[in-house]
C-alpha cells in the first residue's frame, strides 16, 4: 500500500521512544500520584523499566518478521482482513487518546504552574497545531527534530536531576518498601501503561533504514529512559521527601528548588522548554501514527489531509474530556490498567496467532 | 503545501497575532508590579484574622542612588489584613497601586504570638501558590511581632531582605548558631511522622543603645541614609510542635542541635583550658559529621549519636610554643569533647522538656525499622521526653595554626 | 548581395547607433568585398583593427574566387582565438549582438564569427561583501569568462567541467554550470541542468534572479542556495563536490547544494589555525541564535517570567523602566524597527555619509530616547547586542532572515511568553528540517544528525583529520580527500641529530 519514500535512522527511533516516554514524566508524572510512599517511587520506576522489555520484545519480533509493514498492516495479514482492521482501529483510537492526554497535560501544567489566568484552550490549540504541523511533514521530519530535541530535553532533564542537590537529603529514601510488594502493583501498572505506548513503534519500524538497528536502538532507548526516570524519581524523593507525592507538576517544582552558588537559580523556565518541545514531538508522532493507521485501514491515498482534522479532534476531546487536574489524573490512573491490558493482549494475540498460522517463517528472519 | 493546509495555517497565524490584543491573561509589565522581598504574619486586629506586613522594593529608589536621590528608603512597608493568608494578600490591592509579585520573596516572618497558634495556613499557601517558592525561609520573631521585626534594617545593604539573607547564610556557614529552615523543610517535617519542624529565630534590637539624637547620625559612605534605628539579630532557632510554636533555643542550644544533626559547617568552640590555669583557648571547627544510630531491641529504644569533629587550634591566651608535645593535644581534644557533648546534651534536654522531637529520632526509628515504629508511633509523645540518647564526641585537632601549640 | 546583407543586418538591429559596419575591398585589384560587422563597446577595438582588418587587408595576392578568400580567412589569416562559421542570417545577427565580430564575404553564403570580446570591464577586485583578514583577495567580476578563468586557475583538474546555458529571452544571459566531474553527485548536476532548463523568463541580470527561479523552497525565508563573491570559496565548494552556477553580469556565484552550516561558516576558518576556526564557528552559531531570539526572550521575561532574573538585576531593570510609557513589546518592536531603518539608511547612503548616519542614529538617537524616557537603557542594550550579533553572521541573507523572524517571535513572546517562543521556534525548526537544498537536508548535519560531519561544520577540525568529503553532497563512491594518518610530524633525523649533539 501507500509507503512514501521516507527513512529514519535507528538513533531517530531511539529519540522518538525516549521523548514519548519522557513527556508524561517531565510534565505531570502520574506515577507519583499512584505510589503510596514517595520512597517507593524509584523502585517502581526500576521495576517498570525492567518489565517493559517483555512488552517490547514481541513487538520488535513482529516488526522484523514483517519488514515493510506497519502494525496496522501486519495485523491484517495475520488476523485476516476484518479482524485486522478492527485491531488497527483500536490502536488508532488508542493513539488519539494518548494525543489527547499529552495535549491536556501540557495545557494543565502551564495553567497550574506558569500562567494560571490564561485559558487552557490556548495551550491546547497551539500544542495541537505544533504537533499537526510536524506530523504533516511526515515521519522523516518528526524523526529528525526528535533527535535534536532529545539531546535538549535530556540535558534539561540532567540539570533538573542534578542541580537541586543543595536541598537533597539522601535519608529521605528510607525505608524502602516498608509494606512489601503489594502497594507497588498499582504504580508499576501505571508506569507500564506508559511503556505500553511504545506500541506506536509498530508504525515506525518499517521506515527504519536498517531494520536490524531497531532492536539495538530500542534497547538504548529503554536504558536511557529507564536511567533518567529512576534518577528523576530519586531526586524527587530526596528533595521533597514525603511531600513529593503531593506535587502537581514535580519536574517544575524540582527546577524551582535549583540554586547553585547563590546566583545560579530561577532556571525553571528551561523545564517549560522541554515541556513544549517534547510534547509537540510526541503529539506529532501520535497524530502521524493515527492518520497513517486510518490510511492503511480505509485505503485512503495519503495521510496528509487527515492530520489537521485529527488535530482538531484531539483539541475538542482534550478541552471537553477533563475539567481539572485532579479529574485528569484520576481518570488516567483508572484507565491505565485497561490500556496496559489492551496493548499487552493485542500484541500477545498477534504474536500467538502469527505463530500458530506459521507466518513467522516468512523471510526476514532474526 | 496544499490549499486547505495553507488556509488553516493562515487562520492559526491570525489567531496567534491576535493574541496580544486579545487579553492580558498573565501579562504583567514590570513597571506595573511591586516586588515583595519579605513578608511578616501577625495576628489581625480582630479575632481569627491575620495581618500581613510586606517589604515592597522601590526600584527607582535603588536605581536613583547614583543620581543623588539616595535619601529615600529603597523599600516600603505595607500592611493588609484578611481572614486567610491569600485573602490578606489580595487585600493589598486596596492600598497598593501596583500588583504584588511574590516571585522574589525570600522570607516568611512570623510574630511569636501568631506562631504559637499555628502557621499552617501561610506555609501551605507558599507551597501551593505558583509565584512563591518552597525555598522561602521561615523565621520567627523572638519576643516581638513580625511587623516590628520588619522595621529592622541593615547597614550596607539597602534592602533588608538581602541583608538578612546574607547574615543568615554567613551565620550558618561561620557560626552554626542558626538553623536555616525553608518552607520545603518545614512542609516535609510537618508531614513526616517522628519529627517536628524547626524555624529560624530572629530578634529585633536598637542599633545604637543609649543614643538619643538620631537626627545627627551621619554615616558617610555610599548609602547616605541618615537613620537606622533598629536592626535585627538572626540567631537561634524556633521549635514547633506540629505547626505551632512551642519555644526557642538560644545560640548555644542551636549549636548543640546542629552538632547532633551534623549541620555544623564551621564554628569557634572556646573554653577554659584546665591544664594551663583555666586560661581561655579557642578551636576552629573545620568540618564535622554526625551519625544517629538507633539501638532498638524488643522493649527498649535508645539512641547513640556519634559526633566526629575536626578542628584547628585558633587561639590561646598564653604564648605559643611553650606547651609541650602531642599528648597535650590529646588533652585539648578531650576537653573539646566534653564541651561539645555538653552543648549537644543541653539542646537535647531543651527539646525533651518541650517534648518536640526536632531531631527526628522517631523518624530514624521509622527509617531503620518501620515495623517497630508502627508499634510505638502512638506513644512517641510519651517516649521522647524520656528517650535515652548517648552522645559520643570524637574531636581531632588537625593543626595549630602558624605557630606551634 | 553584400548590400542586401548589410541592409538585413541594419534592419535586424534597427540601424542602432552602436552598430559598426566596415566595408573592405581586398584582392590584387580590390575586386572582392568584405563586410566586417560588430557592436561598438562590446569588442576589443585593438583586436578588430589588428587581427581582422589589418590581416584581411593584407589579402592582396592572387586569389581566384571569393570562396578562396573565405577559406583563407578561416584557415590561416585571422589572428583571433575563436572562429566559427554561421550559415543563418538570424544567428549571425544574434552573435553580433552577443559581442562577436562577424565577417561576410561577397559571394559566399556563410558568415564568419570571430570572438574578439573586450570593451570596458571592471577589473578583479577585493570581494567587498565577504572580506577576510587572511586569504586570497580575488573576487568574481561581472564577466562570466573572467569568472570561469578564475575558477580554472584554482582547479587545474581536467575534470572541472563547465556547461553553458542561455537564459532570458531578451537578456540572453549566459549561465554556466560548473562542477568537477566524478566528484560532484551526478544526480545533483542533472537536477541543476533540469531546473535551469525550466527557466522561462524574459530578463535576468543577477544571479539572485536565477536563484529565485531554481530554489527548492521558493516560499521559505531562508535561502536554500549559497552565493559567494569569493573565487576561493567557490573553488573550495567545487572541490567538496558542489555545483557552482555562474551568471554573466553578476559577480555572485551560486553554489548548490548548501545548508545552514555553510551560511554560518567563513573561508577564513580553514585558513587560520583550527582552534580559531572552531571557536569562531561556535561563536557564530551562538550569535545567530542571539540575533534570532534575544529580543523575544527579553520581552518574555519582562512580561511573563519575572522570576527568571536575579533579584538585583530585576530591580535595576524595573528602575530603568520606571516612567517608560510603553509595554515591553512596543518598546522592543519600536527599537528593532529603528535599528532596521538605521541599518538600511547606512547601507544605501554614499560611503562618506554612512558613518555619520550610524553616529547620529546609534549614539545620539539612542541616548536621546533614553533621556526622553521613551525606552529603557536595558532595551537599547538588548537591541544593540542583537544587531551586533546579526552582523557576526557571515552571510548577509541569512542574517536578514533571522532579523525578519525576530518580529513574529517578539509578538509570540509578548502574547504567550516562553510558550509562545517555543511555538515559534518549533514551527520554524520543523520548516527548516523539512527544507532541502537540491535534495540535501538544509539542517544537516544537525537534523538529520551526522556527527561525523560536525568536524567541518560546527567546529573546524585540523585539516589532516578531514579525510572525507561530505557524503550528503559529494558523489558517494569518491569521498576520499586524503589518506588517514596524515598528521604532519617532524622528521626523525632532526630530532636524532639534536639529541646527539
Amino acid at each position: 500500500m501507500n509507503m512514501p519514500d521516507e527513512r529514519i535512522t535507528g538513533a531517530q527511533l531511539m529519540s522518538l521512544m525516549y521523548i514519548s516516554r519522557i513527556v508524561p514524566v517531565a510534565i505531570v508524572f502520574p506515577t507519583v500520584a499512584a505510589v503510596e510512599m514517595a520512597q517507593d517511587l524509584w523502585v517502581v520506576s526500576l521495576i517498570g523499566a525492567v518489565l517493559s522489555v517483555p512488552i517490547l520484545l514481541p513487538l520488535l519480533f513482529l516488526g522484523l518478521k514483517f519488514p515493510g509493514q506497519t502494525i496496522v498492516q501486519y495485523s491484517q495479514s495475520i488476523m485476516g482482513n476484518i479482524p485486522g482492521k478492527v485491531i488497527g482501529l483500536i490502536l488508532v483510537i488508542y493513539w488519539l487518546k494518548i494525543a489527547v492526554d499529552v495535549i491536556y497535560a501540557v495545557g494543565d501544567a502551564y495553567t497550574i504552574a506558569v500562567m494560571p489566568e490564561t485559558p487552557i484552550l490556548v495551550f491546547i490549540i497551539l500544542s495541537a497545531f505544533m504537533g499537526a504541523y510536524a506530523a504533516r511533514h511526515g515521519l522523516e521530519v518528526i524523526g529528525r527534530i526528535s533527535l535534536i530535541f532529545m539531546i535538549l530535553v535530556a540535558l534539561v532533564g540532567l540539570l533538573v536531576v542534578i542541580l537541586p542537590f543543595e536541598s537533597a537529603k539522601l535519608k529521605n529514601l528510607l525505608p524502602v518498601m516498608e509494606n512489601g510488594v503489594r502497594p507497588l502493583l498499582k504504580p508499576v501498572g501505571v508506569s507500564l501503561a506508559f511503556y505500553a505506548q511504545f506500541v506506536v513503534i509498530g508504525m515506525v519500524l518499517p521506515y527504519l533504514n536498517k531494520i536490524r538497528d531497531g532492536v539495538r536502538f530500542s534497547g538504548y532507548a529503554l536504558l536511557i529512559t529507564g536511567i533518567l526516570i529512576i534518577l528523576f524519581s530519586v531526586t524527587l524523593t530526596v528533595v521533597f521527601g514525603v511531600t513529593a507525592k503531593d506535587l502537581s507538576v514535580p519536574a517544575y517544582s524540582l527546577a524551582r528548588m535549583i540554586r547553585v552558588a547563590n546566583f545560579f537559580e530561577r532556571i525553571e523556565v528551561i523545564v517549560l522548554v522541554s515541556w513544549t518541545l517534547s510534547a509537540a514531538v510526541k503529539l506529532a508522532l501520535m497524530l502521524w501514527a493515527s492518520s497513517l493507521g486510518l490510511v492503511q485501514i480505509f485505503g485512503i491515498p495519503n495521510h496528509y489531509p487527515l492530520v489537521y482534522p485529527l488535530g482538531i479532534v484531539t483539541v475538542i476531546a482534550g478541552y471537553l474530556l477533563f475539567d481539572n487536574h485532579m479529574e485528569f489524573i484520576s481518570m488516567f490512573l483508572r484507565s491505565a490498567p485497561f490500556a496496559l491490558l489492551m496493548v499487552v493482549s493485542l500484541i500477545g494475540l498477534l504474536f500467538i496467532v502469527a505463530l500458530l498460522r506459521g507466518k513467522l517463517r516468512s523471510p526476514g528472519g532474526i | 503545501m496544499s490549499k486547505p493546509a495553507k488556509t488553516l495555517t493562515a487562520c492559526l497565524l491570525i489567531l496567534v497575532l491576535a493574541l496580544p490584543c486579545a487579553g492580558c491573561w498573565n501579562r504583567r509589565e514590570i513597571q506595573d508590579l511591586s516586588f515583595v522581598t519579605a513578608v511578616g504574619v501577625d495576628k489581625g486586629p480582630e479575632e481569627g484574622t491575620l495581618k500581613l506586613t510586606v517589604h515592597l522594593a522601590k526600584p527607582f529608589a535603588i536605581g536613583s542612588a547614583e543620581s543623588g536621590g539616595g535619601l529615600e528608603k529603597p523599600f516600603l512597608v505595607a500592611t493588609s489584613t484578611g481572614e486567610t493568608t491569600f485573602e490578606a494578600v489580595r487585600n493589598f490591592i486596596k492600598s497598593s497601586p501596583r500588583r504584588l509579585n511574590w516571585t522574589h520573596n525570600r522570607f516568611f516572618l512570623f510574630g511569636e504570638s501568631f506562631a504559637r497558634e499555628g502557621i499552617i495556613d501561610p506555609v501551605n499557601w507558599v507551597g501551593r501558590d505558583g509565584e512563591t517558592r518552597r525555598r522561602t525561609l521561615i523565621v520567627v520573631a523572638y519576643n516581638s511581632t513580625a511587623e516590628e521585626l520588619l522595621q529592622a534594617e541593615f547597614e550596607l545593604e539597602p534592602i533588608p531582605a538581602s541583608g538578612a539573607e546574607a547574615i543568615l547564610n554567613a551565620a550558618q556557614k561561620g557560626l552554626s548558631t542558626v538553623v536555616v529552615s525553608t518552607v520545603n523543610d518545614f512542609l516535609i517535617n510537618l508531614k513526616s511522622d517522628g519529627i517536628e519542624p524547626i524555624g529560624t529565630r530572629a530578634q529585633v534590637f536598637p542599633l545604637v543603645p543609649g543614643k538619643t539624637d538620631w537626627d545627627r547620625t551621619n554615616i558617610e559612605g555610599e548609602l547616605k541614609r541618615t537613620e537606622i534605628s533598629l536592626s535585627a539579630m538572626i540567631a537561634g532557632s524556633a521549635l514547633f510542635k506540629e505547626d505551632k510554636l512551642v519555644g526557642f533555643m538560644d545560640e548555644r542550644e542551636t549549636r548543640g542541635y546542629n552538632w547532633i544533626m551534623g549541620q555544623v559547617r564551621s564554628t569557634i568552640v572556646s573554653f577554659n583550658y584546665p591544664h594551663r590555669g583555666n586560661k581561655k583557648m579557642g578551636l576552629e571547627v573545620i568540618r564535622m559529621k554526625s551519625s544517629i544510630i538507633p539501638q532498638i531491641d524488643a522493649e527498649k529504644v535508645q539512641f547513640k549519636v556519634k559526633i566526629d569533629v575536626q578542628a584547628n587550634i585558633g587561639e590561646t591566651s598564653w604564648p605559643a610554643g611553650s606547651h609541650g608535645g602531642a599528648d597535650m593535644i590529646k588533652m585539648v581534644e578531650e576537653k573539646a569533647n566534653a564541651v561539645i557533648k555538653g552543648e549537644a546534651e543541653n539542646a537535647l534536654v531543651k527539646a525533651q522538656e518541650l517534648n518536640v522531637d526536632v531531631f527526628g529520632f522517631g523518624r530514624e526509628i521509622y527509617r531503620s525499622n518501620p515495623q517497630k515504629w508502627a508499634g510505638i508511633k502512638e506513644q512517641w509523645e510519651h517516649l521522647f521526653p524520656l528517650l535515652n540518647v548517648q552522645i559520643e564526641v570524637n574531636t581531632r585537632i588537625q593543626n595549630t595554626g602558624m605557630v606551634r601549640f | 548581395m553584400l548590400n542586401e546583407n548589410e541592409k538585413l543586418i541594419r534592419d535586424s538591429l534597427g540601424n542602432s547607433i552602436d552598430l559598426s559596419i566596415r566595408r573592405l575591398r581586398v584582392g590584387e585589384s580590390a575586386e572582392y568585398e568584405l563586410l566586417i560587422v560588430h557592436l561598438q563597446g562590446l569588442v576589443d577595438d585593438w583586436l578588430v583593427s589588428n587581427s581582422i582588418i589589418q590581416k584581411a587587408t593584407e589579402l592582396s595576392r592572387k586569389i581566384s574566387s571569393s570562396g578562396e578568400i573565405f577559406q583563407l580567412l578561416h584557415d590561416n589569416l585571422l589572428a583571433v582565438s575563436g572562429l566559427e562559421v554561421v550559415a543563418k542570417a538570424d544567428e549571425f545577427v544574434a552573435r553580433i549582438s552577443e559581442g562577436y565580430c562577424g565577417i561576410l564575404v561577397n559571394g559566399v553564403a556563410d558568415g564568419l564569427i570571430c570572438s574578439v570580446s573586450g570593451g570596458e570591464r571592471r577589473s578583479i577586485e577585493d570581494p567587498i561583501s565577504e572580506p577576510v583578514v587572511r586569504g586570497p583577495r580575488e573576487g568574481f567580476t561581472e564577466s562570466v569568462q573572467v569568472n570561469i578563468s578564475l575558477l580554472r586557475r584554482r582547479i587545474k583538474d581536467p575534470n572541472l567541467w563547465f556547461e553553458k546555458r542561455v537564459v532570458g529571452t531578451i537578456s540572453k544571459t549566459e549561465v554556466v554550470v560548473a562542477y568537477i566531474s566524478g566528484t560532484a553527485n551526478e544526480k545533483i548536476v542533472q537536477e541543476v541542468r533540469d531546473r535551469l532548463k525550466r527557466i522561462d523568463i524574459d530578463f535576468i541580470q543577477e544571479s539572485g534572479q536565477v536563484e529565485e527561479l531554481i530554489e527548492d523552497s521558493p516560499l521559505s525565508i531562508f535561502p536554500s542556495i549559497f552565493r559567494t563573491e569569493r573565487a576561493d570559496r567557490a573553488a573550495q565548494a567545487l572541490a567538496d563536490g558542489r555545483v557552482a552556477i555562474l551568471t554573466d553580469g553578476s559577480p555572485f556565484v551560486l553554489v548548490v547544494p548548501t545548508g545552514l552550516s555553510m551560511f554560518l561558516s567563513s573561508v577564513e576558518d580553514s585558513y587560520e589555525r583550527f582552534y580559531f576556526g572552531s571557536f569562531f564557528r561556535l561563536l557564530r552559531i551562538l550569535s545567530f541564535f542571539i540575533s534570532l531570539t534575544l529580543p523575544s526572550f527579553y520581552v518574555a521575561i519582562l512580561t511573563f517570567h519575572h522570576e527568571m532574573l536575579p533579584t538585583e538585576l530585576l530591580f535595576s531593570i524595573a528602575a530603568q523602566r520606571e516612567g517608560v510609557p510603553f509595554p515591553a513589546i512596543v518598546e522592543a518592536i519600536m527599537m528593532e524597527l529603528v535599528f532596521e531603518v538605521l541599518r538600511e539608511a547606512g547601507l544605501r547612503l554614499p560611503r562618506m555619509i554612512g558613518p555619520a548616519v550610524s553616529i547620529v542614529g546609534g549614539l545620539v538617537l539612542g541616548e536621546a530616547a533614553i533621556r526622553a524616557g521613551l525606552v529603557s537603557p536595558a532595551m537599547v542594550m538588548v537591541v544593540a547586542l542583537t544587531a551586533v550579533a546579526s552582523f557576526a553572521t557571515p552571510a548577509f541573507n541569512i542574517a536578514i532572515a533571522a532579523r525578519l523572524l525576530r518580529f513574529p517571535l517578539i509578538l509570540l513572546a509578548a502574547s504567550l511568553g516562553m510558550f509562545g517562543i517555543m511555538v515559534g521556534m518549533f514551527t520554524l525548526f520543523v520548516k527548516l528540517v523539512a527544507q532541502r537544498s537540491f535534495g540535501v537536508p538544509y539542517l544537516a548535519p544537525f537534523a538529520p544528525l551526522v556527527l561525523a560531519e560536525w568536524k567541518d561544520s560546527v567546529v573546524r577540525a585540523p585539516l589532516w583529520t578531514l579525510n572525507r568529503r561530505s557524503s550528503l553532497v559529494a558523489k558517494r563512491n569518491n569521498l576520499v580527500r586524503q589518506e588517514p594518518a596524515n598528521k604532519p610530524l617532524p622528521p626523525d633525523s632532526i630530532n636524532g641529530q639534536s639529541d646527539e649533539s
